[in-house]
């Protein structure tokens, strides 16, 4: 067989390496921009992701984990007397400003656990114990934040709000980057550093007992305890997730680019589609006359279009691959499950055989009389 | 020749064809009969928009009259509809034209079997036909040359090769001469009236070039679209 599509594409390298041009770039903003969303995403609740609670008592009103709100820790008493509580614990949360090796203060936000139990504590540790942060004003910081924390080394000291501190270890994946930097360290050492009053707390977490339901125990938790809210951690997750990319317009912002590289895409790939047909349309016409159906002719101008979508696609995830390794030295996060990826390709794919309508239109109405025309 | 054996190929009833409507209605072609048979060379002389080419869309089934009915084998195509006609075509007619319509990204044998592919044709058995009719046709060595890399009676002879493709009965052609010199046209008209002679089909031909006359079978004469023999 002929491939009239393959040698018509390669027969213009020009245009061909417009069109690829075209979808290389649409494939390159879709990736990377689909990539940090899904990355931002995924990191507003890391926290609470990693926390092996069922439940969160936040206080009445709160709109995200980040923006968290001291009340009375006396509340504790109260959800340890819930029936179907297997534990309930204190959890920390409060901004600080961290002083840098080079003098200049950076905004934290320090994090508050239980040392004994671990309930909440850092997750991926590349060194230290984190049972150390039980030891006065000791703390632990996230690998990635060094470009804005300075590389404070283990055993080395600072200050958060004017207390002297002491790193003892280092986590990773623990990195916000709507926020400010987290900083791990005991419940006691994050309210001691904080301007929060001592007798609070800013969270409970609430693990439910083997058996009991986690709906049934936030109900009965909301009935018991007043004027907090009561959350599953799920909800509690995705209600994080919501306010910085839906109310915050991030998510918008993030996936607008993207759609603005699909329009762009489309219309450049449509353009050299549509002039390459309009260039050939006697020899369609020709075609046609000896006996091809209109549905041979589609088949010549979407093959050219799944032929432009691999090619594109292909090249748009090698430059992809490049723009996401600077972006992760400038400390910018980029997620891309291969789902995606491949939901990426149907995008291209989609893309390119949508920019062929035009083209198709075009063969479908070639006048026979065309191909007489000298 | 055996007159039982003699078939007609192509058989106009009153057939005629006016574009547009109204004030802007142009009767192209206006109630033409005629007979063909196989084997035969003719050939189709006329002014300038005198009705040629739209005859020979109408016989090539490119066109549907409007008025009058048009057999192909006996066969009444000219009711047929949009889904049949390429069907038709497939089988029946080979085409030559004065642009010669050759894609220019293929090579002079993929021309040819791109075309046979169309027509059923595939792998190698379509490279091996392609290149046996190449090479009927003294372009055996020309096989891998692009288009642009042909002289234009090397073109037309890529182009009547084409038409030969799925080997049809009918071989319609509008001015293949148009774009070639007078020795070359010649030859292409020579190789054209030997198609029909040697192999039985039935050559119509549009031209211009009165010189060429003395190898027609027949000749017919169109002047704003009525038929004279
Ligand atoms: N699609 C069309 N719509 C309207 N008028 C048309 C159309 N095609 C052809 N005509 C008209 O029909 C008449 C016959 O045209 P046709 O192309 O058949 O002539 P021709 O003999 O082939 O001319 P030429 O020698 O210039 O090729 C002309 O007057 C032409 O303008
Ligand atoms: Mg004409």
């Amino acid at each position: 067989m002929v491939s009239i599509a393959r040698k018509n594409l390669f027969h213009d390298k020009v245009r061909l390496a417009v069109a690829l041009a075209g979808i290389t770039f649409a494939v390159v903003l879709i990736t990377v921009q689909v990539g940090v969303y899904l990355a931002f995403l995924a990191n507003a609740s890391v926290l609470i992701d990693h926390t092996e609670a069922d439940i969160w008592i936040t206080a009445h009103g709160l709109e995200n984990f980040d923006f968290g709100r001291a009340f009375s820790e006396k509340k504790l008493y109260e959800v340890e007397e819930v029936p179907g509580v297997l534990w309930a614990e204190k959890y920390f949360l409060a901004f600080g400003y961290w002083k840098t090796p080079t003098g200049s203060q950076e905004t934290v936000q320090m994090i508050g656990f239980d040392p004994e139990t671990l309930v909440g504590a850092p997750w991926d540790i590349v060194r230290g114990n984190p049972q150390d942060v039980k030891y006065f004003n000791s703390i632990f910081y996230d690998e990635a934040e060094t470009n804005r924390l300075g590389d404070v080394p283990i055993g080395g000291e600072t200050e958060i709000n004017n207390h002297r501190v002491r790193v003892v270890g280092i986590t990773r994946g623990a990195k916000s980057f709507i926020q400010s930097p987290y900083i791990f360290t005991s419940f006691k050492n994050a309210l001691n550093l904080s301007y929060v009053s001592k007798g609070n707390t800013v969270y409970i977490l609430v693990k439910v007992a083997p058996g009991a339901s986690v709906e049934a125990v936030k109900q009965r938790l909301k009935e018991t305890v007043k004027d907090v809210d009561v959350y599953t951690s799920r909800e509690f997750s995705k209600k994080t997730r919501d306010y910085w990319m839906i109310n915050t317009g991030t998510g918008v912002a993030l996936l607008s680019i993207a759609l603005m590289g699909v329009v762009i895409g489309t219309v450049i790939v449509a353009n050299t589609i549509y002039t390459s047909t309009t260039e050939h349309l006697k020899e369609y016409g020709t075609l046609k006359a000896v006996g091809a159906s209109n549905w041979h002719l589609y088949k010549i101008i979407l093959e050219q279009a799944v032929i432009n979508s691999v090619l594109g696609f292909g090249l748009g995830m090698f430059v992809s691959y490049w723009v996401i390794q600077v972006m992760k030295r400038g400390n910018l996060q980029v997620l891309l499950p291969w789902p995606i990826l491949a939901g990426v390709y149907v995008t291209t794919l989609l893309m390119c055989l949508g920019s062929s309508l035009l083209s198709i239109y075009k063969v479908t109405k070639i006048d026979p009389a065309l191909v007489f025309k000298s | 020749m055996n007159e039982t054996a003699t078939q007609t190929v192509v058989r106009l009833d009153r057939v005629g064809k006016t574009y547009g409507s109204g004030e802007s209605a142009v009767h192209a072609v206006e109630d033409v009969s005629l007979e063909l048979e196989p084997g035969k060379f003719f050939i189709l002389m006329g002014p300038s928009g005198s009705g040629k080419t739209t005859l020979l869309m109408l016989m090539g089934c490119l066109l549907r009259p409007t008025s009058g009915v048009v057999y192909l084998f006996d066969r009444k195509v000219s009711g047929l509809g949009e889904a049949e006609l390429p069907r038709v075509r497939r089988d029946n007619v080979g085409f030559i034209f004065q642009g010669f319509n050759l894609f220019p990204a293929l090579t002079a044998l993929e021309n040819v079997e791109a075309t046979l592919n169309l027509k059923g044709l595939r792998g190698e058995a379509a490279r091996a036909k392609a290149r046996d009719l190449l090479g009927h046709i003294g372009l055996a060595k020309r096989l891998h040359h692009l288009p642009e890399d042909l002289s234009g009676g090397e073109k037309q002879r890529v182009a009547v090769a084409r038409a030969l493709a799925g080997n049809p009965p009918i071989i319609l052609a509008d001015e293949p001469t148009g774009q070639l010199d007078s020795k070359t046209g010649r030859l292409i008209v020579e190789v054209l009236k030997d198609l029909a002679h040697n192999e039985g089909r039935l050559i119509f031909m549009v031209s211009h070039d009165t010189r060429i006359l003395g190898l027609a079978d027949r000749i017919f004469t169109i002047d704003d679209g009525h038929l004279k023999d």
